[in-house]
């Protein structure tokens, strides 16, 4: 499969982008966390962190990103993703602890294909 | 006279000729004067010439009492089961009454009457049964609803502890590599899921509800993921474990979650099985087929039970092994589901093979004169980042592109566009892409779609989805699955 030089350019474009957003990404994983941590686990927050941490193990191995995507894989299950079961939070903190030490390790952009 | 005026006579000749009338001529006392038969001769059972007319008649005489104009009396019932029609004509004194024989018609009309009666009664009673039948179907829609929801409930109940526990023995693992415990705790835990795996497939197909999805399965990152199983476990019985991939395809279109299974089952049975010596996983290629092939050298099977071992629960020697009996009946009816066979090569002392070939589907490229450009797609997904790099992609190689982040402008840019395929992410932010799926099929049924999902489906199999395409998605399998549907 040939890609066009162009779309080389444009899909390099939409690497650099997603790593430029993943800062934020990890910031809002850490304050919806930090927000079960401190209030308690509600609806709400869950969802809330399910939702980006889904959206994270869905697009992250897209973009080279296989390590931190396996891990959201891991913290989204921990999660219950898209299933009515009960919550292990001790493997959520686990799980969790694995993913920002994930972030911790993305190595630079040009490194990774 | 005129013409008309013969026919008129002919006409009241031939009728009175071929009909029963008995004309009675009852004078002022109420006695019958004259009895006369224009037409075919025929008696009345109790009417006699100077006596009065028998009481039921005489009944319905009085009651015309005081009418100056005709009376007609229809369906009258008479002594003999004869039923007539009762004509009462006032002459000067007397009352002339012509009797008319109707048994036949009357017959005839009141057999006709039953008739509709026990149609009319079929019909309710079909209308009835029909009803029933309809709830019937409802009760049994909802009772196979609820346990597919229960299988898919405890599918997750049973499954998400086993994952916390294979979580926890991988940070063990990691963090006292010296312990074997870790090892043990996941080789054990991985046991219990393909259990539960295989129960829960028994389960399903047992009720005709095991349905396949399709997805475009990275043969290379599933081995990976075997390997990273099945390493540890074999090391920890002191095995070598070989996993070797060759040929030109790198991807099939099939059940990936059920090709695991078979997979899973296969490696799980032949590190049991094998006490020293190795265990190997062997996928070749050709551009129409992918071969899987699990090899040990463990302690073999005899020929008279090489197809005892595909029977469900069926197990050798269920003293000297753990299992239920089902990992090789699953594996066959997978197999054959996803259009192969399993074949099995053994002999006593000497390992087993199990082999199984797959169908690649349709993934030709530019070789089949199979091209993208000019097809019309539909894009939903509420994820930004990949929305973009999806579009770049797609109108890369020529398609039109048309996205949407939401199911409902998803909808409205369906309806306002000619689409040729849809590729939707199956959870929105206002929906579930699958629905979208569902709706734009049932309005276009020549629509091809696309579902891409991060998690394992929890749904069986879905006419209105054509693949399904596992997130997350490589550019390359992107087109594959686009060659594919298109």
């Amino acid at each position: 499969m040939i890609f066009s030089a162009r779309t080389r350019e444009l899909l390099a474009e939409q690497q650099q982008r997603y790593f430029r957003s993943l800062p934020q990404k990890r910031a809002q994983i850490e304050r919806c966390w930090e927000t079960i941590q401190v209030n308690g686990p509600t609806s709400a927050n869950t969802d809330e962190l399910r939702l980006h941490v889904h959206r994270l193990a869905g697009s992250a191995g897209s973009y080279g990103l296989g390590g931190v995507g396996d891990a959201a894989k891991q913290l989204d299950l921990a999660l219950g993703s898209g299933a009515h079961v009960a919550v292990d939070w001790q493997t959520v903190d686990l799980t969790m602890a694995e993913l920002l030490q994930q972030f911790g390790q993305i190595p630079p952009l040009g490194s990774v294909v | 006279m005129t013409a008309s005026t013969d026919t008129t006579g002919y006409l009241q000749q031939e009728v009175l000729r071929n009909a029963r009338y008995l004309v009675l001529t009852v004078d002022k006392h109420g006695l019958v004067a004259r009895q006369e038969c224009p037409g075919i001769q025929w008696r009345i059972e109790g009417v006699t010439t100077g006596r009065k007319l028998p009481d039921d008649l005489q009944g319905i005489i009085e009651s015309t009492n005081g009418q100056i104009a005709p009376q007609l009396i229809p369906y009258v019932n008479l002594q003999g089961n004869l039923i007539a029609d009762v004509h009462v004509l006032n002459r000067g004194d007397d009352r002339q009454i012509i009797l008319q024989d109707v048994s036949g018609p009357h017959d005839d009309k009141r057999k006709l009457q039953q008739k509709a009666h026990e149609v009319t009664l079929l019909l309710e009673h079909q209308a009835e049964l029909n009803r029933q039948l309809e709830q019937k179907k409802r009760e049994a829609e909802r009772a196979s609803q609820a346990k597919s929801e229960f299988i898919a409930s405890m599918s997750h109940e049973f499954k998400s502890p086993i994952s916390s526990i294979l979580i926890h023995a991988d940070r063990l693992r990691a963090t006292t590599p010296e312990a074997c415990e870790p090892a043990a705790i996941q080789g054990a835990a991985w046991y219990l899921l393909t259990l539960v795996d295989n129960l829960l497939t028994q389960a399903r197909s047992g009720e005709g509800e095991l349905h396949l999805h399709q997805a475009v399965v990275d043969v290379r990152c599933l081995l990976e993921d075997l390997t990273e199983i099945f390493s540890n476990q074999a090391q920890q019985r002191g095995l070598q474990f070989h996993v070797s991939c060759s040929g030109v395809s790198r991807f099939l279109v099939t059940d990936e979650v059920r090709l695991k299974q078979v997979l899973i089952n296969l490696l799980s049975n032949a590190v049991r099985y094998t006490n020293q010596g190795h265990v190997s996983l062997v996928c070749e290629s050709t551009p129409s087929q992918t071969r899987f092939r699990v090899e040990d050298s463990g302690i073999g099977i005899a020929q008279p039970d090489l197809e005892a071992i595909f029977r469900p629960f069926e197990r050798l020697n269920p003293g000297a092994s753990s299992g239920a009996g089902l990992g090789l009946a699953i594996s066959r009816s997978l197999v054959e589901a996803m259009g192969g066979e399993i074949q099995v090569q053994s002999e006593p002392g000497k390992g087993s093979t199990f082999s199984f070939e797959l169908d690649n589907g349709d993934l030709a490229g530019s070789d089949s004169g199979k091209s993208l450009s000019g097809v019309t797609v539909l894009l939903v997904e509420d994820d930004e980042d990949l929305k973009e790099t999806y579009r770049v992609l797609l109108e890369d190689w020529g398609m039109e592109v048309f996205t949407s982040s939401s199911f409902l402008a998803a909808v409205e840019m369906f309806r306002s566009r000619s689409i040729h395929l849809v590729v939707a992410d199956q959870y929105l932010g206002d929906g579930n892409g699958r629905d979208l799926l569902e709706r734009f099929r049932a309005e276009n049924p020549a629509i091809r779609t696309i579902l891409c999902s991060g998690a394992e489906p929890s749904f069986s199999g879905d006419p209105s989805i054509d693949l399904l395409l596992n997130k997350p998605v490589s550019a390359e399998r992107l087109y594959a699955a686009l060659l594919h549907v298109v």
